[in-house]
């Protein structure tokens, strides 16, 4: 027990020396306690995650370095081994292939890798994993907008140049489907405003579309079926 | 009712109510806690004990021819993933006991020249110090310059039953390892086998690189030492090392039937690495099937 605590004490200590270099922040949520930490990161370059910052729920137990570190995101990420729900990681280093040369530090470094060479086919969260592997420009649009909302990424200057007004409702419709992590190309047939307009009021963008799906909510369909009958799914 | 019955703890369930994945977790549970149950290191016992425990005329036989080239203890160690790292280490150490300081100073010597190795091998030098300090100290103490009282077999013994002394002498060993594989992988990369379907190597044809397999087989908690691993430790260090393999080769096709000639046919393979060394010590390792322990004569 004494030497893990000198150990963990001395990686803190090493990691806020560097931190400025790295990006790289661990702090403890405790101060008298080096059980828990927060560790943080940027979310590496040239990858729909660039500019977040990623915060790391760290647990450290009673037998390490000779038992891995227990992580899990707290900032929500898009990635298909990272649950979108519970930010828990499938990585085999925390769990079958830890080492105890790896320390609060590297994990997090691995952690920032992972987010740049995912694992589709060995996912933790199978929905995430299936848009990459079928569709990676739908994947990097909706892990930039999560990067945008959750990790403080800046809004990036749209490529084809098509501003918040033009189209907003359509733009809101879809960034309402990829923050519930819904496919929007589904919102979108079925009428992003629509969509947009049940979720604001503050129904859950999900089951928004799980509902219009259901009723067949579209185009010359809208009339027949009635906003009632939408909203009285919603309520049930 | 079954539902009344899920939420008392598993071992207390009847096992014909368990799911297979149930069955799984319990089987696991007592697993560990079997492990857990025996010391990490034990006491020397006869060697005619392990005959209690098997049926198996093949095993019987080279018992029993062990026993004949006089053979006689046995010091078993927990059975867990480190159990070679373990056994060679407690061997390594014990065998120091009766020599002059000056074999242990010489030994100590040859690890501190191997430092570099780790450094090299991109390891950590305050993390890998850690894992070193406990062997460091042993080997001072069974050196020359020491001021502690010089280890005996007994307090070996307990150090090894101190479970941060021994985590940190078996990392410190893996770390050896991989770092001499890694400075020398021309000359073991050839010999680098995958677990087959394990998907991570599937794309480099099934074969993990150096860095790979040094990663997950070596420096990874819990990962057995396989003939590789056991060649660089015990070249690394240069430590004559022997392993008594006891298991069902050489049995004659259709076992030991009457007029199958004498259980004496049935010999033992011994195994030597390192066998240029010098020192020819009396110490042996016992492989069975997934484990190692320690054989004395």
């Amino acid at each position: 027990m004494a030497s893990r605590n000198k150990r963990l004490a001395r990686e803190v200590a090493d990691c806020q020396k560097d931190s400025s270099k790295s990006g790289i922040t661990i702090r403890l949520v405790h101060p008298d306690s080096l059980d828990k930490f927060v560790g943080t990161f940027p979310g590496p370059q040239g990858t729909p995650y660039e500019g977040g910052t990623y915060e790391i729920e760290i647990e450290a137990p009673e037998g390490y370095p000779f038992q891995p570190l227990k992580m899990r995101f707290i900032t929500k990420v898009y990635h298909p081994n990272v649950s979108s729900q519970s930010g828990f990681i499938c990585l085999d280093i925390l769990k079958t292939s830890w080492s105890p040369v790896f320390t609060l530090r590297t994990c997090l470094v691995s952690l920032q890798s992972l987010l740049s060479t995912p694992e589709p086919n060995d996912p933790q969260d199978a929905e995430v994993a299936k848009v990459y592997l079928t569709s990676r420009e739908r994947f990097d649009e909706t892990a930039r907008y999560w990067a945008q909302v959750y990790a403080g990424a800046p809004s990036s200057t749209s490529p084809n140049g098509a501003s918040e007004s033009e189209g907003g409702e359509d733009k809101q419709g879809r960034r309402a489907a990829q923050l519930a992590g819904i496919d929007w190309g589904i919102a979108d047939e079925l009428g992003a405003p629509w969509v947009v307009r049940f979720a604001e009021m503050g129904f859950e963008p999900r089951k928004v579309v799980e509902v219009l799906q259901l009723l067949n909510y579209r185009a010359d369909n809208r009339e027949r079926v009635g906003h009632e009958a939408v909203l009285e799914r919603l309520f049930s | 009712m079954s539902s009344d019955n899920s939420q008392l703890p598993l071992d207390q369930r009847k096992l014909s109510d368990l799911t297979d994945y149930e069955v799984a977790s319990l089987t696991q549970e007592l697993k560990a806690e079997e492990a857990s149950k025996r010391p990490l290191v034990g006491e020397v016992e006869p060697l005619e004990r392990l005959s209690d425990e098997y049926k198996n005329e093949t095993f019987l036989a080279k018992i029993a021819s062990l026993q004949r080239d006089s053979w006689t203890g046995l010091r078993r160690l927990r059975g867990d993933g480190d159990c070679f790292y373990r056994a060679f280490a407690f061997s390594y150490l014990e065998r120091l006991i009766p020599l002059p300081p000056s074999a242990a100073q010489l030994a100590l010597a040859k690890v501190e020249s191997l430092l570099p190795l780790l450094d090299q091998a991109g390891f950590q030098k305050d993390i890998y110090d850690d894992f070193y300090e406990p062997l460091r100290d042993l080997l001072l103490a069974l050196g020359p310059d020491s001021k502690l009282p010089r280890p005996t077999a007994t307090s070996l013994h307990a150090s090894f039953n101190d479970t941060e002394t021994s985590n940190a002498i078996i990392v410190f060993l893996r770390l050896l390892t991989s770092a001499f594989l890694r400075a020398n992988a021309d000359d073991f990369t050839p010999f680098l086998f995958g677990l087959e379907d394990d998907p991570r190597f599937m794309l480099e044809g099934g074969a993990p690189t150096m860095d790979q397999f040094c990663s997950f087989h070596v420096e990874a908690v819990n990962k057995e030492a396989d003939h590789i691993q056991i060649t660089a430790l015990t070249r690394a260090l240069s430590v004559y090392t022997r392993i008594a393999y006891l298991d069902q080769s050489g049995a004659p096709p259709g076992g030991f039937g009457a007029g199958a000639g004498e259980n004496g046919d049935v010999k033992v393979d011994f195994v030597e690495f390192e066998g240029e060394s010098e020192e020819k010590l009396n110490g042996a390792l016992l492989y069975r099937p997934g484990h190692y322990d320690v054989l004395y004569r």
